[in-house]
């Protein structure tokens, strides 16, 4: 039988004292756990206790327990790159599907059929003021939305190349807040103290690191992070250093892919420890910035593409046949687009289209309208330059100085009607005035630029609806007009199926993106809940452990006391 | 499972958001009435159901095509009817002549009735209809002095004399100052032997800002002597063939200068063109305008025509006591006869084309009726169906926010 002696008393107030200090701090990483129950990336704690050996005896809070598991973190983070790409890729989307949607017949497959049916119109009644008007109104409806859409695709891409350099600057702030925890968790670690809020931070800080850029990291044997761009393998954060990346203006990415002299976009350049730098950003493929990159330097620029070549389409197509026919009013004055220079044969002239070799007509006519003479002017286009065509209308016998061909000091084919008289230009057959830009209803070189001509805005009546000169019912050019409607005219598809395929790729586009959107999003949560079950704090548990603890507390304070009446009956004994 | 609180909040939280997303979509495409709404809700019947409007659209305006069209052949339909009537009294006109009961006495009353019915069947092939010639063939309205009307007398054919209506106020001022709103243009002079062979012809060139009747004069005689001479008679042009049996004509005036100075002959000729005005309803051309040529004729040129006929009978009449005169009546009958046949013709040929355009309407209908059906079915909700599905989806919502409710309800906190 075990002796009771005054050591062995003192060793059960020891074992209490130990109990009290135990359950106190217990207690104290339970409160931590309560009032971080809300906080954004904190990881539940749990004490260890461990049973003191001889000749210690009693409990000890032993260590905190971070309750985070780390290959599912880094899993999250590579998840959290894909589904960030995606969700910044799909609200960019969602932008550009706006502009493709047809809501209350505003959309271009309306302006497009707006356009068509006012030239079938017109072919019923060529001569009609209102009708002639429709046209003009419905071809400068059409350039405002082919140009509204293209602007505003612009205008998207402008806000994408904000948003890159705005997750540029993200990432430098995020790299250096990493470096600088790295930093604190070494020397806490190094001090024995606990990382733990620590390590929250850095996590946190990983995590939205991840959510911009794809990045992997590994952490030293000093709970130090290194952390690097998953392609390409760039270091951005090595031990309390960080790596900086900037955006830096790219030459040869203009914010109008058709204008080289728009601003320039920023290119993703990652500058290190030497100061060298290096372009980046074909290696940028997840994260929020792959998803403004993709779409600002993918998407954007095919689909202008597509309008351009829409645009492009109507201004030749509807040029070439609107160049055949004769107006009831004429023109004064005529002046081509400029040549890059006057004396080399038009095609290398630097005209926005081509031409072949053919024939135009040039019809003269008095104050009243009367037809006085007709001209045909015969041209090459791999041999006339812009003098040659002036030459051949100036010394064309039947002209007899109704109509003057100047070359503008600007490199501009300038035809002028003597005055009293007015001229039109018909019978086209090579698309010379198409290249030229004389008499074709719509001008311009691309989507920004197509416009109706100011001509037909000042008169309708100029509109040549007519296959010759001097008669007002002639609707023959007004139904080929018509016609190219249903002509396939760019790629083997007509206008109407040409913007129909793109709307589809738009459609499609956002479609992709919102089934991967969906699924990285059930990948993610699914993870977060894995994380989550092992990390969230739950109050129902902290309190039943509050309870438990309390009472550990308590009976260990009450152990004490015991210890005391036993000294004293002890002390009883003597006296 | 371990259920964090914030967890629990969170998911809740998103559950929640996510129903009403959910609800919110159904009950848009519900005020809509839509089920596609952006290209991302079905692209491939987005696009489908775009190019079926716009199908749709061509579809109406063929419609109003086939409208326009049928009101247009009707107008001259019922305009050939009318001048069938004048050719009928024409006929009466020669069957009466050549009746064994004829008094010649009446002839110059028949005359007159006959020149009544030329203006009459003139005044029908000028006709205009909304205000367009319908037998202009392409050339519906005035267009300056390159053309007025359909039919009308302008040119001089075949005379060995020629003296303006017409005069100027002074033959030595420039045209446009002397009276005459014409325009810089040029007529051709043709000259022709005893045969009636065409021997040559030149261009007489013309500027009224510049020059005078007088200079007009001395052009004609510088180029034609011997075989014209100009001159000015009492303000007027005079042009007379110097060489016995020649004849000469002045036609193809560009600039107006031989319509204001009054023209020469009595007989009208054809200013329209040769082709009639097509418009294209459904893929199909359809001509909704004829030619007055076809039908009228073009009293200048051998040939068929309500005109020809009636000036070939005006002719026969001007015989009178000369012999052949009831030869030529029967021959200017047999072309009334023609030209009866002519006009039927080309009636049923304008009914054919008004009853062409009737069954492209029809059929137009039906199509259009059949794409409205089609889209319909691509881009319009099943109502029914949405508000099944809107109850479902608000039924979840309420289940979702109560059971969270009682979820968040449920804590130690209230038992300590």
């Amino acid at each position: 039988m075990m002796e009771i002696t005054a050591r062995n008393i003192r060793a059960i107030l020891g074992i209490s004292r130990h109990g009290i200090m135990t359950h106190r701090a217990v207690l104290d990483v339970i409160s931590r756990n309560i009032s971080n129950a809300e906080t954004e990336g904190y990881t539940r704690q749990t004490p260890v206790l461990i049973a003191l050996e001889h000749p210690r005896l009693g409990v000890l809070m032993n260590s905190i327990k971070r309750n985070r598991l780390m290959i599912l973190e880094s899993r999250m983070r590579t998840e959290i790159q894909d589904f960030n790409r995606s969700e910044a890729t799909k609200k960019l989307l969602d932008r550009i599907e706006t502009l493709f949607s047809e809501k209350q017949g505003t959309g271009l497959t309306d302006e497009i059929s707006f356009f068509f049916d006012s030239l079938e119109k017109l072919s019923t009644d060529p001569e009609g003021i209102g009708i002639r008007q429709e046209v003009i109104s419905a071809g400068q409806r059409l350039s405002e939305k082919l140009k509204f859409i293209a602007n505003s695709l612009l205008n998207i891409r402008w806000d994408a190349d904000k948003d890159v350099r705005f997750y540029i600057e993200k990432i430098n702030e995020l790299t250096v807040r990493i470096a600088y925890l790295n930093k604190r968790i070494a020397e806490v670690q190094a001090g024995g103290g606990n990382t733990s809020e620590l390590k929250d931070k850095r996590d946190l800080a990983l995590r939205e690191l991840s959510e911009i850029v794809d990045i992997q990291s590994f952490e030293d044997e000093l709970g130090r992070v290194v952390v690097s761009l998953r392609r390409g393998g760039h270091v951005l954060v090595e031990r309390d250093r960080a790596f900086s990346m900037k955006a830096e203006a790219d030459i040869d990415n203009r914010l109008n892919p058709l204008d080289p002299s728009s601003a320039s976009l920023r290119k993703v350049v990652y500058v290190d420890g030497k100061g060298h730098e290096w372009d980046v950003t074909p290696f940028i493929i997840s994260g929020k910035l792959a998803g403004a990159l993709s779409i600002r330097d993918s998407l954007i620029p095919s689909l202008i593409d597509n309008l351009n070549t829409l645009a492009r389409a109507f201004v030749e197509n509807i040029g070439r046949t609107h160049s055949k026919g004769v107006g009831l009013n004429h023109f004064g004055e005529l002046t081509s687009y400029q040549a890059e220079s006057a004396a080399d044969p038009i095609e290398i002239a630097g005209f926005p289209y081509s031409a072949e070799q053919g024939s135009f007509k040039i019809a003269v006519f008095s104050e009243d309208g009367t037809h006085i003479v007709s001209f045909q002017v015969d041209y090459d286009p791999s041999i006339d330059n812009l003098y040659s065509i002036a030459d051949r209308i100036n010394t064309n016998p039947e002209n007899d100085g109704y109509v003057q061909a100047t070359i503008t000091a600007d490199n501009k084919l300038k035809l002028e009607a003597e005055a009293g008289y007015t001229f039109d230009i018909y019978d086209d057959t090579g698309g010379l005035m198409t290249v030229l830009g004389l008499d074709v209803f719509l001008e311009g070189k691309d989507v920004f630029s197509i416009r109706v001509q100011d001509v037909f805005l000042e008169d309708p009546m100029r509109l040549g609806a007519a296959a010759e000169p001097g008669s007002s019912g002639d609707n023959r050019v007004a139904l080929e007009l018509a016609a190219l409607k249903d002509e396939k005219v760019i790629q083997g598809k007509t206008f109407l199926e040409f913007y129909l395929e793109v709307q589809a790729k738009v459609g499609s586009a956002v479609v992709e993106e919102r089934l991967n959107f969906e699924a990285k999003d059930m990948v993610v949560r699914a993870l977060d809940t894995q994380i989550q079950e092992e990390a969230g704090v739950s109050l129902d548990e902290e309190f039943t452990k509050v309870i438990e603890f309390q009472r550990a507390f308590e009976a260990s304070g009450r152990l004490v006391r015991v210890v005391d009446e036993m000294y004293l009956t002890i002390l009883g004994f003597v006296g | 499972m371990r259920i964090g609180t914030k967890w629990l909040f969170d998911t809740q939280r998103d559950a929640i958001a996510d129903r009403k997303t959910r609800l919110f979509e159904i009950q848009s495409r519900i005020s809509s009435g839509m089920k596609l709404e952006r290209p991302s809700d079905e692209p491939a019947e987005f696009s489908k159901a775009r190019g079926i409007e716009v199908n749709i659209s061509k579809a109406s305006q063929d419609l109003k095509d086939a409208d326009e069209g049928i009101t247009l052949l009707k107008a001259q339909d019922s305009i050939l009817g009318k001048a069938e009537d004048v050719l009928a009294r024409a006929r009466d006109i020669a069957m009466l002549v050549i009746s064994t009961s004829f008094d010649k006495r009446d002839m110059p009353a028949l005359k007159v009735q006959l020149e009544n019915l030329i203006d009459e069947a003139i005044s029908y092939a000028n006709w205009k209809f909304k205000g367009k010639y319908i037998f202009g063939g392409l050339r519906t309205s005035a267009v300056g002095n390159t053309f007025v009307k359909p039919y009308e007398d302008t040119d001089v054919i075949k005379v060995s004399e020629y003296l303006s209506p017409n005069s100027v106020s002074d033959p030595n001022i420039p045209l446009k100052n002397a009276g005459l709103d014409i325009s810089r243009g040029y007529f051709t002079i043709q000259i022709f032997n005893q045969a009636g062979d065409l021997v040559g012809e030149e261009r007489i060139d013309y500027d009224p800002a510049f020059d005078s009747l007088q200079d007009v004069v001395e052009r004609i005689t510088s180029l034609l002597a011997p075989n014209l001479t100009a001159s000015v008679d009492g303000n007027r042009l005079k042009i007379v063939s110097d060489i016995p049996g020649q004849t000469f004509s002045l036609v193809g005036d560009t600039g107006g200068l031989i319509r204001a100075l009054g023209g020469g002959d009595s007989e009208v000729e054809y200013k329209g063109t040769e082709e009639g005005m097509f418009i294209e309803v459904a893929g199909a051309k359809v001509e909704v305008t004829t030619p007055g040529e076809r039908v009228f004729g073009n009293p200048l040129k051998p040939g068929d025509g309500i005109l020809n006929s009636l000036y070939s009978l005006k002719s026969a009449l001007e015989l009178e006591e000369e012999e052949g005169l009831l030869d030529s009546v029967r021959s200017a009958l047999s072309a009334i006869e023609r030209s009866a046949d002519l006009v039927a013709k080309t009636r049923a040929g304008i009914g054919s084309r008004a009853q062409i355009l009737d069954g492209l309407k029809s059929r137009i209908y039906e199509d259009r009726t059949d794409l409205e059906i089609n889209l319909s079915e691509i881009q319009d909700l099943d109502m029914p169906e949405a508000f099944v599905d809107f109850s479902l989806r608000e039924a979840v919502m309420q289940a979702a926010m109560v059971s969270a409710v009682r979820m968040f309800e449920l804590s130690i906190l209230r038992f300590i």
